[in-house]
């Protein structure tokens, strides 16, 4: 094999693995961009409806199963909306979630 | 040469290919047993529908012919089918050689997204088909009546939209309150399915004379509404005659003034 | 339409692929960019957004966010917003103006060119929108959120002088004061009408909502007046929601009458606010409030990306659209059915919109598209009914895989959380659309 292919194949392998990274965290993004329109951009604001972002994802992913599952005896909206996601996911959501920093001032 | 023959040629068989792939109303035995050997011609019909139709239970239709006729030819009855609802049959209309004018709408029902066909079979004998695709976001079989509806026909009502003039043709609006049971709604409660009530005819008649008629089915929808057209030659009353299938009978009048 | 411009696709997009792979090895830790759509740090390209309503700033913001670098114009003839949802609020003297107007300041932090002018026509072939002020942009992606143009004489005798007169109010500003004025001048004893379009139009639940506040402040104003809706339909949105709370707490004081009861109308007389129905039926009214047929804004018209039923027909998987490449369209403009004409759909297309014109100038396949919708509708202000839905793609269309309306047989302590839900929603969109706090 000439040294260059295999040069360029090696730096090729973890740039397509970032890149399927990348198109998975953006649609993760995208999936998530839905619930915006209730807990605010990146799930931040708190009011009547509360913020998301930062919380555990473990207690978010449960929550959501409650949900999906009819578990939450005072929802109202998230029943009928967690059952449109998969397991897969609910658990997607809550982990992208988790990882945003409810503190910062991103707009 | 040949080169441009044999492109020619492949591109006729494409073409008749496509359009042949289009007629979907060949595979529909109602349509077909309709027709009845009958050849009929694509262009002259035509059907308006909304592309999307976000309540099935009541979706507008009309059906209007432009064709060419032969001198004293005229269009004797329109036919429509939904060939994805449970029942293909939706409603057949009977014209005279007074209503001359193919100008009907009507309000139907349509279970889920598919190809409607009308049918139109002139006094010569010849058909004319058009077809039109919709587009179902709610079905018409999920959708009930809300409050349990009474099985009998009530509040006939009639109007002109516009003033009558001798020789001009005049649009006649009429609606029947009538639930329309299809026979195949469940009832909610046992295994059973709502029994079937439809109103089964509309007859129009002016000064004692047969211009129009209508025969329902399933895929009417509920409170039968038929638009239509008669070209009134002197004044007198538009009659108008319901009745569903128990035989039981409800008329309204319309005077008919110049 | 035969002016589609020519998709500049095939060889440079692949050559494109393999310089994103080639260059995603040197920007490695990107992940961290939560929020990111999809777009990398160095996307650079004119991306045009036409109108600043829900979906147009929502779109303009995301794109924004998740590509820097795009150099992203908003074109809206107003300063300040104000908005359809909750205008009914407004109109009950719950509210006021104030309180559901946004400004473009939020997005111009953010660092989108708002321009405030009317998009006057778009070549699709030079990629240029000419605007109002004598200026034009060019684009390499143009997105249009262009809303709903009310059908003109669609009802006879309801033209642009007849709504001085019978407001529609159905887009939300000067007609939502004018239509509030008349209600406060209502003498007690009259009578509110409200004529309701057939499907499509926007926010399906929205005259029913506007029913019950009017209501709602009449029985607190002029408790001998009454509200007729006469509806060009015999089903509606959240109509057994609707009618339960109508009998629970407005009583025999909204009257609805549907298509088979003699509902629809056909000609209004503005001035002696007389309407008369299919059947020839006169109402008279001491406010007439018409909902017309609508189409789509105008500029799609000129765009040439509608069809012959007045509505832009659009790819589900990218909202761009299926006659003219190049130019995306969300919201209400759209025909996207089963998703609702709403504002909260328009927020979740604009998304979707955006990861798909970022995905296109990266030269790869858009993401898999999902959207969502929830709608609060108020019978009074502690009584809050909702329909709520997920949409994804099957089978090529958009159709919804979980939805519904609220129980039926709810408490009224439910019911009073879905009013306080309604409150919160409202606050959270606006944040998420304009970055608007209060």
């Amino acid at each position: 094999m000439n040294t260059r292919i295999a040069l360029t194949l090696a730096l090729m392998i973890p740039a397509t693995l970032a890149f399927a990274d990348d198109r998975s965290s953006a649609q993760t993004a995208l999936l998530a961009a839905s619930c915006a329109n209730c807990h605010g951009t990146d799930g931040k604001l708190a009011g009547a409806i509360p913020a998301i972002a930062s919380r555990p994802a473990t207690a978010l992913e449960s929550q959501l199963l409650d949900f999906k599952h009819d578990e939450q005896t005072r929802a109202t909206v998230m029943p009928r909306i967690a059952k449109g996601y998969s397991d897969e996911e609910l658990k997607a959501l809550a982990q992208y979630f988790s990882n945003i920093d409810a503190a910062s001032k991103q707009r | 040469m040949i080169a441009r023959a044999l492109l020619g040629t492949f591109l006729l068989i494409l073409m008749t290919a496509t359009a042949v792939a289009d007629q979907r109303w060949q595979r529909e035995d109602s349509v077909m047993a309709a027709l009845d050997g009958r050849v009929p011609v694509l262009e002259g019909l035509a059907l308006e529908l909304p592309l999307v139709a976000e309540d099935g239970s009541s979706v507008n239709l009309a059906v209007k012919f432009t064709g060419n006729l032969e001198p004293g030819e005229h269009i004797q009855t329109v036919r429509l089918f939904a060939p994805g609802n449970p029942r293909p049959e939706v409603a057949d209309y009977s014209l005279s050689a007074h209503t001359t004018s193919v100008d009907i709408a009507t309000r139907v029902r349509l279970s889920e997204s598919q190809q409607v066909v009308a049918l139109a079979i002139t006094s010569q004998d010849r058909a004319f088909i058009a077809t039109r695709d919709v587009r179902v976001t709610v079905s018409g079989c999920l959708v009930g009546t809300g409050e349990q509806a009474a099985m009998t026909m009530q509040n006939p009502r009639v109007a002109f939209a516009g003033q009558a003039s001798k020789g001009q043709p005049l649009t006649v609006r009429t609606l029947i309150n009538h639930p329309m049971e299809t026979g195949l709604r469940p009832d909610g409660e046992s295994a059973d399915e709502v029994e079937q009530q439809l109103v089964e005819s509309l007859t129009a008649t002016l000064n004692g004379e047969k211009v129009f008629s209508s025969r329902f089915y399933t895929g009417t929808s509920a409170n039968p509404y038929v638009q239509f057209r008669i070209v009134p030659e002197q004044t007198g009353e538009l009659q108008l005659t319901w009745q569903d299938q128990n035989g039981d009978v409800v008329e309204t009048r319309q005077p008919v003034q110049f | 339409m035969t002016n589609k411009s020519i998709k500049n696709q095939g060889l440079t997009s692949s050559r494109r692929d393999l310089l994103k792979l080639m260059g995603a090895a040197s920007a490695l830790p990107l992940l961290g960019a939560c929020s990111s759509l999809g777009g990398s740090k160095e996307l650079s390209a004119r991306v045009v957004v036409v109108g600043g309503g829900f979906g147009g700033a929502t779109a303009a913001k995301y794109l924004k966010r998740s590509a820097p670098q795009l150099d992203v114009t908003l074109i809206e003839p107003n300063k300040v917003f104000y908005t359809c949802p909750f205008s009914n609020l407004v109109l009950a003297g719950m509210r006021s103006m104030d309180s559901i107007s946004h400004n473009y300041d939020e997005l111009r932090a953010l660092g989108v060119r708002v321009i405030h002018t009317t998009a006057q026509d778009v070549d699709p072939v030079s990629r240029t929108v000419s605007l109002g002020d004598g200026g034009s942009v060019r684009y390499e992606k143009l997105l249009l959120s262009p809303g709903i143009d009310i059908r003109w004489n669609a009802i006879e005798g309801y033209d642009q002088a007849a709504a001085e007169h019978a407001p529609h109010a159905w887009k939300a500003g000067d007609q939502t004061r004018l239509l509030r004025r008349q209600i406060e001048a209502m003498d007690d004893g009259g009578v509110f009408v409200l004529t309701a379009p057939a499907n499509p139009f926007r926010c399906p639940p929205g005259p029913y909502e506007r029913a019950s506040l009017v209501a709602h402040y009449l029985s607190q104003h002029k408790p001998r007046s009454k509200v007729l809706i006469l509806d060009a339909k015999d089903n509606f949105s959240k109509q057994g929601l609707f009618m339960q709370g109508w009998n629970e707490v407005h009583g025999d004081r909204i009257e609805w009458v549907g298509l088979s009861g003699d509902g629809k109308v056909t000609r209004v007389d503005a001035q002696k606010r007389e309407v008369e129905t299919e059947f020839g039926t006169i109402h008279k009214a001491s406010v007439l409030n018409v909902v017309p047929p609508q189409k789509a804004g105008f500029i799609a018209d000129r765009a040439g990306v509608t069809n012959e039923s007045g509505w832009v027909p659009v790819d589900p998987m990218t909202f761009e659209s299926t006659q003219v490449n190049d130019i995306y369209v969300v919201g209400d403009a759209t025909l996207a059915a089963p998703m609702p004409k709403s504002g909260f759909a328009a927020n979740a297309q604009g998304k979707v919109a955006a990861a798909a014109i970022i995905a296109s100038l990266e030269g790869q396949r858009p993401l898999e598209p999902s959207w969502a919708n929830t709608c609060y509708s108020l019978i009074n202000p502690e009584y809050g009914i909702s329909v709520a839905a997920v949409y994804k793609i099957q089978e090529g269309l958009i159709s919804e895989t979980s939805g519904g309306v609220s129980a039926t047989d709810a408490s009224a302590t439910v019911r009073k959380l879905e009013a306080e839900y309604a409150v919160g929603w409202y606050n959270a969109i606006s944040q998420d659309t304009w970055g608007t706090r209060r």
